[in-house]
């Protein structure tokens, strides 16, 4: 039921290419399915989430664990929520177009506190 | 997004995981529970955020925010209480160290939290109105820590006594301070109000209390204030180093009640030390150091200024009713000027130029300049030294400097219509007897008269230069005239001067000498033939005369002398030998005149070109003169100076105090018209203040002399009195 999605930092370096493979969404992603949990593995650019989100800037510089190699464990259902919100950090824009996905990056947007991608769902499901 | 789709649009249910185990909520908080406790026991690094956040924010999203927010309000609590105890129990002085320790752990640790409780913290305090969880980390370290029965007063004195030792010359940890400091800050205002800076004031003024009175026991004025600023900048400084600036204003106020404010009034008064003393010494150091302390309290700048006032008023009545020093007028006015410079050097080098304190100066030398009735005529005669002699050698600028300081002095002049009569006359003295300098410097002093005082003040002043340009053009024409016929007998320079422009008195013309009668006649006859309709009287009691004379052994000398001087001499051309009454009746000078011409002739050293009998200094009625033939010098040129007083004697003071007094009449009368004719109707009181408010600028009129001139328009019928009232006045056109 559950995902771990290993988010495997960039160096600076490559960002640019990261944004541009994530851009082509879903080639990039690599996924490994096993059992209870499987695993997805997507390769992020630190600075670029922790400036849209709260939830990753904290992640990132809390003093726990968590420095490089980050994991983040989600519901089934959450998924592709979550790719989509990523796509948003990037690119500024949504996959999803019908209301129930818009509703769930909502809620994933919520939960990481990406302020900017909550503010544009709901300004997408209220023009709907 | 087309219309049509939009019908179709329906919300599903909203599918919350719903959550199957009763213990979840449970086992979920112990969790948290224990990643608390690990970061209160610094195992943070092996913690995992997100599990730890994911497993709040699921606390939150399943309605269990409650008792996650609880969880935490306890946990805590029960930490800060351990952390508590172990603060009591550190023993003396390391208490402020640990406690300071302890607290930067505690921030810290309470930042991993907010972090792990972002969710909670965004989402379920500020919808059920509880307080942050970083606020709330703080209140409870305040409640459990500092208002810790055992820490409170504990934390309150050691931090006291820290300062104490500063203030007594002890180094103490500046850092820890700022720390403990900044901590009590962070708590809220009102903690490091209540619980720090209020009984902190206290003991300092306490202590300041006392050591100024100490201080003030052993100290004089200047030692005293030189540490009352010492303390002062030590207590800003301390509120840079270590206290929160706010504090500042409160904190300088303390030391400036205690140490000012308390004693301003015995240091400024202190015998030999004091404010007076410093003055007169010039201390300008000191006096700056008492400005820029007093300035700090509310009275302290009026202290200042009103004993620096009466000082000077002091001073000045003393300078100006010693009649020692009334005896040399420059010397006077040099005094009255090296006391302005000096009071302004103050104002200028210790009193940050203030202005309060140039008008309490200007103030209070109007108030002792106008003690002295003659204070005008001195000014005057000041003037007149400079521009006679005094400005040889001295640049433009200087001359400048010197007739600006006049200026200055006039200004305070209540009387100046008596300055311009005296000036008038010593500037006629100067023009007619060649004496004066710098025809520039007197231009330069006219037009500051005429921008202090206007045009009317000025007008005759510059019609006395008009008439000296004119009288130069006249002998030009009249030499040019009368030609070889004159190249015989002696030559004559006269100067023309307009009757009005001039302090001329109408003198009663002395017997000229015949040699002297002829070409003043000639003078006469052309004058009168250039410029028809004018009148001519010669004024003998002006004018100078070079003589040649013969000695004994053929000693030939060129005498420098008065008009009458020259009356005088000529009458020894036919005599040897003449008594007092004869010259008098020869001559027809005027008595005092007479005496004192025969007194320069006859009893001044090295200038006696006459022998009087009996030797006196004084001239009796029954002296008799003869032609000094041991007459010797060792110039060939002599100059008999008149005795003059250079200071009018009291009967010619009189007269001109008469004059003035004539001449303010017509002026009054004036202003009475002038005002009655915008007003028509007014009473009595109003008119004497509007008089005396127009006037101020020449001289205060006496209101007694108004009420005569009022009395005197009303029989010119100028004026009239109202029926009904008697103390209206009506004006009629």
């Amino acid at each position: 039921d559950y995902y771990l999605f290993h988010l495997s930092n960039v160096d600076d370096k490559r960002e640019e290419a990261a944004i541009g493979r994530l851009e082509e969404l879903p080639p990039n992603i690599v996924m490994t399915k096993s059992h209870p949990l499987n695993v997805r593995t997507v390769n992020i650019s630190s600075p670029i989430l922790a400036a849209k989100s709260g939830f990753f800037l904290k992640l990132f510089s809390n003093g726990t664990e968590e420095q490089r190699y980050v994991i983040v464990q989600i519901h089934e259902s959450e998924e592709a929520a979550l790719m989509d919100l990523l796509k948003f950090i990037y690119c500024n824009s949504l996959s999803s177009k019908t209301p129930s996905g818009l509703v769930d990056v909502l809620m994933a947007a919520d939960k990481f506190e990406v302020s900017s991608c909550m503010r544009y769902c709901s300004n997408e499901l209220q023009n709907q | 997004m087309s219309a049509p789709k939009k019908k179709n649009f329906q919300i599903e249910a909203f599918k919350h995981r719903v959550v199957v185990d009763p213990k979840y909520a449970e086992k979920t908080w112990k969790i948290l529970e224990h990643a608390i406790h690990e970061i209160y026991n610094h195992n943070a690094s092996g913690l995992s955020f997100e599990e730890l956040y994911r497993n709040a924010y699921n606390m939150v999203l399943h309605k269990f925010g409650e008792k996650l927010y609880s969880g935490l309000v306890s946990t805590m609590t029960a930490h800060l209480k351990e952390i508590a105890k172990h603060i009591e129990s550190t023993q003396g002085g390391l208490f402020l160290e640990e406690l300071n320790r302890i607290w930067a752990e505690h921030n810290k640790a309470l930042q991993m939290i907010r972090d792990i409780l972002m969710y909670m913290d965004r989402t379920f305090i500020p919808s059920t109105h509880k307080t942050p969880v970083h606020e709330l980390g703080l209140n409870l370290w305040r409640d459990n820590i500092i208002h810790s029965s055992k820490i409170h007063k504990r934390l309150q004195d050691t931090l006291l006594e820290l300062v104490q030792h500063e203030r007594t010359g002890e180094v103490i940890n500046r850092g820890l301070m700022r720390n403990v400091i900044q901590m009590l800050m962070d708590l809220g205002s009102s903690v490091y109000q209540e619980d720090f800076e209020k009984p902190f004031l206290d003991v300092s003024a306490d202590f300041y209390r006392l050591e100024s009175q100490q201080y003030i026991e052993c100290c004089d004025c200047g030692d005293y204030l030189k540490k009352a600023e010492k303390r002062l900048i030590e207590e800003i400084e301390r509120v840079s180093h270590y206290l929160d600036t706010k504090s500042e204003p409160k904190l300088t106020n303390v030391v400036e009640k205690e140490m000012i404010e308390s004693h301003m009034h015995r240091l400024v008064h202190m015998e030999n030390s004091g404010l007076v003393n410093m003055i007169v010494n010039d201390k300008y150091e000191d006096l700056g150091r008492m400005y820029n302390l007093f300035r700090r309290v509310s009275t302290g700048l009026a202290l200042i200024r009103d004993v620096m006032t009466s000082h000077i008023r002091e001073i000045g009545k003393q300078l100006v009713t010693d009649p020692e020093k009334l005896k040399d007028p420059v010397d006077f006015v040099q005094r009255l000027l090296d006391e302005k410079d000096k009071h302004d050097k103050i104002i200028s080098s210790a009193f940050n130029n203030d202005k309060t304190f140039q008008n309490a100066l200007n103030s209070s030398f109007e108030f002792f300049i106008n003690l002295n009735p003659r204070s005008p005529e001195f000014i005057s005669l000041f003037v007149d030294d400079k521009l006679r002699k005094g400005l040889k050698g001295v640049t433009e600028e200087d001359v400048e400097i010197i007739l600006d300081k006049v200026m200055m002095l006039f200004r305070y002049l209540q009387e100046k219509d008596v300055f311009e009569k005296y000036y008038k006359q010593h500037l006629a003295k100067r023009l007619l007897s060649g004496k004066t300098v710098s025809d520039d410097a007197e231009r330069s002093l006219i037009v500051k008269l005429k921008t202090e005082c206007g045009y009317q003040f000025t007008s005759k002043l510059e019609g006395m230069f008009t008439d000296m340009k004119t009288s130069q053009d006249t002998m030009q024409g009249f030499h040019a005239a009368a030609g070889a016929d004159l190249a015989e007998g002696p030559s004559l320079t006269v100067q023309v001067l307009t009757t009005g422009s001039w302090p001329t008195q109408s003198v009663n013309t002395c017997n000229l000498p015949s040699e002297i009668l002829g070409v003043c006649d000639r003078f006469k006859t052309y004058y009168l033939g250039t410029h028809t309709g004018r009148r001519l009287s010669w004024q003998t009691n002006m004018g100078t005369a070079d003589l040649k004379a013969t000695f004994g052994k053929g000693q030939k000398h060129e005498l420098n002398v008065s008009t009458y001087q020259m009356c005088i001499l000529m009458l020894f051309n036919k005599a040897d030998r003449m008594s007092y009454k004869e010259i008098e009746q020869a001559t027809e000078i005027p008595a005092s005149d007479l005496k004192r011409c025969l007194q320069s002739l006859a009893c001044v050293k090295g200038k006696n070109v006459l022998r009087k009998e009996p030797m006196s200094k004084d001239i009796a009625e029954d002296d008799a003169f003869y032609f000094n033939d041991k007459f010797s010098s060792k110039f060939y040129k002599v100059k008999i100076g008149t005795v003059v007083a250079q200071k009018e004697s009291e009967p010619e003071k009189q007269e001109t105090r008469q004059r003035v007094e004539e001449d303010r009449k017509p002026q009054i009368e004036a202003a009475i018209v002038r005002i009655m004719k915008s007003r028509r109707v007014l009473d009595h009181n109003n008119i004497v203040a509007e008089v005396t408010k127009q006037l101020q600028s020449r001289f205060l009129p006496n209101p007694v002399v108004i009420k005569k001139r009022i009395e005197s328009l009303i029989e010119r019928e100028f004026l009239e009195r109202d029926k009904t009232d008697r103390k209206l006045y009506r004006y009629l056109a």
